[in-house]
């Protein structure tokens, strides 16, 4: 069983954050057009519902052509189970202009998380929370998307040609055994043109 | 190239600095000159030590009872003993002082302290607007005895040579540009370098009791002998070329700063938190209106609360871009207002702002439709920072360093990225770093074969596929020399997860013992 798999020295292929570099080798999650809220559940022992959240918000920025900076809110358990976003490590266009924020509690990560969705000039968020902690039940969930419907009508309304989205809160699981473990609220504000 | 006009540098020595404050402020002594009144009898000032009073300044009186600086007050009280005792006030010497350099500057663009007693000027070219320099000395010299205040003057072209010259020269000396200092400032005692007092004895020890005298010895005998002193105050060498002009010396100008401050006294104590909030928001459109007259944005505010029994409380606020917006700043200070103790009630607020940057008059219909959309970036991170802390909202910045836990640091998200080279794009870097990397138990091919399989936090991983190693080395300029480097992994464990690992040291490598294994980062 153990030499069923042999390591081998060849080069792994690129990792799926990575190939966000290239235009044209990118991988799309494959999600409808916009997705707005949306929540992913992954394991705490590995950062595939992080890369998975960046691939969202990557896959709907490339038509804008500002530079908006983004938000990463992570809260104490989930830094201490996944550790700190590394910069070398994160797709070239994004690198620059991630705004780390270091919450202690969920309750914070929270109040950082709809705080961020207030700001106009934030791309998108993205909230790491680690467990299920009580903070974080369906109305805390509704708020945040509440929030973000308030914020987008305005834009879709601005833009005239956007048609205005079904809004429901999108579960994504990600691997076999995520199990509450370690959940990744996407939120996705800039909305991409027609 | 032309040469830019030499440097002209008054000094100024208050030579009774303490005793002419303390007799300016008495009101018994209104009107009276120096030696009338209180002043004819002999009168000292004395700062509490460890062995009891001490004398810091004596009047002429008292000089010539026999007291003197220096002296404890029992021993000047036992040759007179009718002395007048009156505390000092270093302190106040020194607001004092300042307030002093400000008004100096009538005299020059920009004026230095010279703790505890002296300022200076400098008044290039600034002399021809009273006449020339002895025109500017004697209107100097005028302006202090009108204000009372005992003072020596002296021109030259290096502060050090005109501390010199004010504190042993003549009466309203002055040195010209084109004069040599050495032979113009030789006749003056070494005390005049203003160099500490165990150096100035061990100068009298050595025979050398003028300035000329040191001119002498070679350089270099001068230089070994006091080759451990790097203090300028220490090393006569150093005062020397200051004096001369070889050295630089950097005078820190004072320079008047005016803080935007409103203030509310309550007619009625307020002890309730609604009538605070209210009080703090009509603060916050009065700043407002003071910074927008200045074009000026706030980026740190201090809010100070007086209770009736006396205790003040200050709550400080630093914004990340600066602003002038009342509705801001009141949503920022409710939140730091969570916690106050009122006491018996508040009866005066007051708002200033410490720190402030220009900030042009923005468009207010702009402003107001954007507002609808949602708040500025620079807002969102003050009221998230303000909940959370201010190292909570941090920007990952590269900085120059091999290993990758120091490769990136955390600033302040506004703040300008600094200036770094082009990161190596053959590098794989995971997504995310372990703060603390976490020792693993693998099962690889020694010496330093590929993974096979790991396990981290009661977890089993199969490596179904591993690329590397990619060697670092560690920073000898910064590490101890046992330090082991490390064998970077990027590995792919059977279920598909990605993990970079690395192994501390090799077998053999005469750093410990067998190496260890840590996995540092997550991939996805």
């Amino acid at each position: 069983m153990a030499t069923s798999i042999a390591p081998s020295n060849a080069p792994l292929p690129r990792s799926s954050a990575a190939c966000l570099d290239a235009r044209i080798a990118r991988w799309r999650p494959g999600l409808p057009a916009v997705v707005r809220h949306s929540e992913i559940f992954a394991s705490g022992d590995e950062a595939s519902g992080a890369g998975l959240a960046l691939a969202l918000a990557l896959d709907q920025a490339d038509t804008a052509e500002a530079e908006p900076p983004w938000l990463w809110v992570q809260d104490k358990a989930a830094r201490r189970l996944g550790g700190r976003p590394c910069r070398a490590g994160l797709p070239v266009p994004l690198r620059h202009r991630l705004i780390h924020v270091a919450a202690d509690s969920p309750e914070d990560a929270l109040f950082a998380l709809e705080e961020g969705l207030r700001c106009r000039e934030l791309g998108f968020v993205i909230g790491e929370i680690a467990g299920n902690p009580r903070a974080l039940n369906l109305t805390a969930s509704r708020r945040l998307s509440a929030v973000e419907r308030a914020r987008s009508r305005d834009r879709c309304l601005e833009r005239r040609a956007v048609p205005f989205p079904h809004l429901s809160t999108r579960k994504v699981e990600v691997g076999r055994e995520w199990d509450w473990a370690h959940r990744v609220c996407f939120d996705k504000l800039s909305t991409s043109g027609p | 190239m032309p040469q830019s006009a030499p440097r002209r540098i008054l000094a100024i020595w208050c030579v009774r600095l303490a005793l002419d404050r303390w007799r300016l402020n008495e009101p018994a002594l209104e009107g009276c000159g120096e030696g009338q009144g209180a002043d004819a009898v002999p009168l000292v000032l004395v700062a509490e030590t460890a062995h009891g009073p001490r004398i810091e300044a004596a009047n002429r009186a008292a000089q010539e009872a026999g007291a003197h600086p220096g002296m404890r007050l029992a021993d000047a009280r036992a040759l007179c003993p009718e002395i007048a005792v009156r505390a000092s006030d270093p302190a106040g010497d020194l607001a004092f002082l300042e307030q002093l350099a400000l008004w100096a500057q009538r005299w020059g663009p920009w004026s230095a302290l010279d703790p505890p007693d002296g300022l200076v000027v400098d008044v290039t070219g600034a002399a021809h607007l009273f006449g020339g320099e002895g025109a500017l000395l004697a209107d100097a010299a005028h302006a202090f005895a009108r204000r009372k205040l005992a003072v020596r003057l002296a021109i030259a072209p290096t502060a050090g040579a005109a501390w010199a010259l004010a504190h042993c020269g003549p009466p309203r000396a002055i040195l010209s540009s084109d004069e040599d200092g050495a032979t113009g400032l030789g006749e003056l005692p070494v005390a005049a370098l203003r160099l500490d007092d165990d150096v100035l004895l061990l100068l009298r020890r050595l025979g050398l009791k003028r300035i000329g005298d040191l001119a002498g010895i070679a350089r270099s005998a001068l230089a070994r002998r006091f080759r451990n002193r790097r203090s300028a105050a220490a090393n006569p060498l150093i005062r020397l070329d200051q004096l001369l002009g070889k050295a630089p010396e950097p005078l820190l100008p004072v320079i008047a700063a005016e803080m935007p401050l409103v203030q509310r006294r309550l007619i009625e104590p307020i002890r309730h938190r609604e009538l605070l909030d209210r009080a703090v928001a009509d603060l916050a459109d009065d700043i407002a209106q003071v910074l927008e007259a200045r074009s000026e944005g706030a980026r740190r505010l201090e809010l100070g609360m007086w209770r009736v029994d006396g205790e003040v409380l200050v709550r400080r606020l630093e914004m990340a871009a600066a602003s002038r917006d009342p509705a801001h700043i009141t949503r920022l200070f409710a939140a730091k207002l969570d916690d106050l103790d009122a006491g018996f009630g508040i009866e005066l607020v007051r708002l200033r702002s410490p720190w402030t940057q220009p900030l042009d008059p923005g468009q207010r219909d702009f402003q107001s439709a954007a507002e609808d959309r949602g708040t500025t970036l620079a807002a969102c991170i003050d009221r998230i920072a303000v909940r959370l802390g201010e190292h909570a909202v941090r920007r990952p910045v590269a900085y120059p360093s091999h290993i990758p836990e120091r490769a990136q640091r955390w600033q302040p998200p506004l703040a300008p990225p600094p200036a770094s080279q082009g990161e190596l794009a053959f590098h794989h870097r995971p997504l995310k770093l372990l703060d603390r990397p976490e020792p693993i138990a693998v099962i690889y091919e020694t010496p330093d074969g590929l993974p096979r399989r790991f396990r981290w936090r009661g977890g089993l991983h199969e490596v179904a596929r591993a690329e590397g190693p990619e060697r670092i080395a560690p920073e000898w300029w910064r590490e101890r020399g046992s330090t082991r480097l490390r064998d970077y992994y990027r590995m792919e464990d059977d279920a598909g997860r990605r993990y970079w690992v690395y192994r501390a040291g090799i077998a053999g490598d005469g750093r410990g013992g067998p190496p260890e294994w840590f996995l540092q980062g997550l991939s996805a």
